[in-house]
């Protein structure tokens, strides 16, 4: 019972992946909004010829996003706030925030 | 749950290991989950530690390591370790070649709690000593900043000494992440003997202590990251004190 209750994410809302796209090195959108408290899955889709790198140390998350690829990155739960992110291989352009309210 | 290159890395893992070990070197690091593919890394491991109670020298160790992410869930890891007996009764230089690989079993933050495992091959310096094996589960989560890691290591010797025993070990890690370039928590690291078997609690080796932690981004896709630590021995089997640090290269 202990194994299960470990197992069964708290918080999880079954919705649907949230998109964020990088298209010419930018975050689109370059802001989020998400439910603080859950787990959420974001569904990256990189529209660039070059690979990008998303990261983000507020939420522990890096991960690379391969050219003309869509890669699933989970975050959360998160307390209310604001948590920034950038693509570290053009982080002078890309970059981005995720509200959770 | 698993996924098929999961499956496949676990499948490696079943097959190659015939049993695993504690470690018990002044370098000793945590283990985590966090690598991505196509990175690589250049490390060193450094460690200095004092006698302990019950006798052992002082000793100090360095390891010099090349690592690749072959995959979103395999990294792999080669180093070298030279060892150095303080004391001088048991000589100096490379002590060691070993393969490491950490698998993951879980998408990061899919679940409460990330797991994945590692199996370490390692071929001391000497034919007598044979080829020690450890393998084990890694288990890591978040609370908001909080990050926790623990980790169980069981090692066995073929062709060796310790003859026809695994040894069990284990490791933790909890660091809170203040800001990037610098983090800090406390580490810890025992053994407790056989795993079927623990030896008494004196002659056990346990080490807690604060550690420090940070990244420097030096470009994009590069970065220096670092940790340190001062593990306190809490038993007769453990250095009274121990200087750990790393420092890494990702590129």
């Amino acid at each position: 019972m202990a194994l299960a209750i470990l197992l069964v994410p708290p918080g999880r809302a079954d919705e649907a992946p949230i998109p964020l796209k990088i298209r010419d090195h930018r975050f689109i959108p370059e802001q989020l909004e998400v439910a603080s408290g859950e787990r959420h899955k974001l569904l990256i889709e990189n529209e660039d010829e070059t690979a990008e790198e998303f990261e983000s140390h507020t939420m522990h998350r890096e991960k690379i996003v391969p050219p003309k690829s869509k890669i699933e990155l989970f975050i959360g739960p998160l307390k209310p706030g604001r948590y920034e992110f950038f693509g570290d291989f053009h982080d002078t352009t890309a970059q981005g925030v995720i509200i959770a309210k | 749950m698993i996924r098929r290159q999961n499956r496949r890395c676990l499948a490696f893992l079943v097959l190659a290991c015939a049993c695993a070990g504690a470690r018990a070197d002044p370098n000793d690091y945590i283990l985590d989950l966090d690598f991505e593919e196509g990175e690589y890394e250049l490390e060193a491991k450094l460690g200095a530690a004092s006698s302990t109670p019950d006798g052992t020298p002082p000793q100090q160790a360095a390891a010099f390591s090349f690592g690749h992410g072959l995959s979103s869930a395999w990294f792999s890891e080669a180093y070298l370790q030279f060892a150095n007996d303080v004391s001088g009764v048991h000589g100096g230089g490379l002590d060691s070649l070993s393969w490491e690989n950490i698998v993951r079993f879980t998408e990061q933050g899919e679940w409460p709690v990330d797991l994945g495992a590692m199996l370490e091959i390692e071929r001391p310096r000497g034919a007598d000593n044979g080829v020690s094996v450890t393998f084990g589960p890694l288990l890591q989560t978040d609370f908001d900043l909080v990050q926790v890691n623990a980790n169980v290591l069981f090692q066995r010797v073929i062709g060796g000494y310790p003859y026809g025993t695994t040894q069990v070990g284990y490791q933790y890690q909890v660091k809170y992440r203040q800001q990037a370039k610098f983090e800090y928590g406390i580490q810890g690291f025992g053994s407790v003997g056989t795993w079927n078997s623990w030896g008494q609690l004196g002659p056990q080796s346990h080490r807690l202590g604060p550690a420090v932690f940070g990244k420097f981004r030096v470009g994009p896709g590069r970065a220096i990251k670092y940790n340190a630590a001062f593990l306190f021995g809490t038993s007769s089997g453990a250095p009274s004190g121990t200087l750990r640090a790393q420092i890494e290269y990702e590129f």
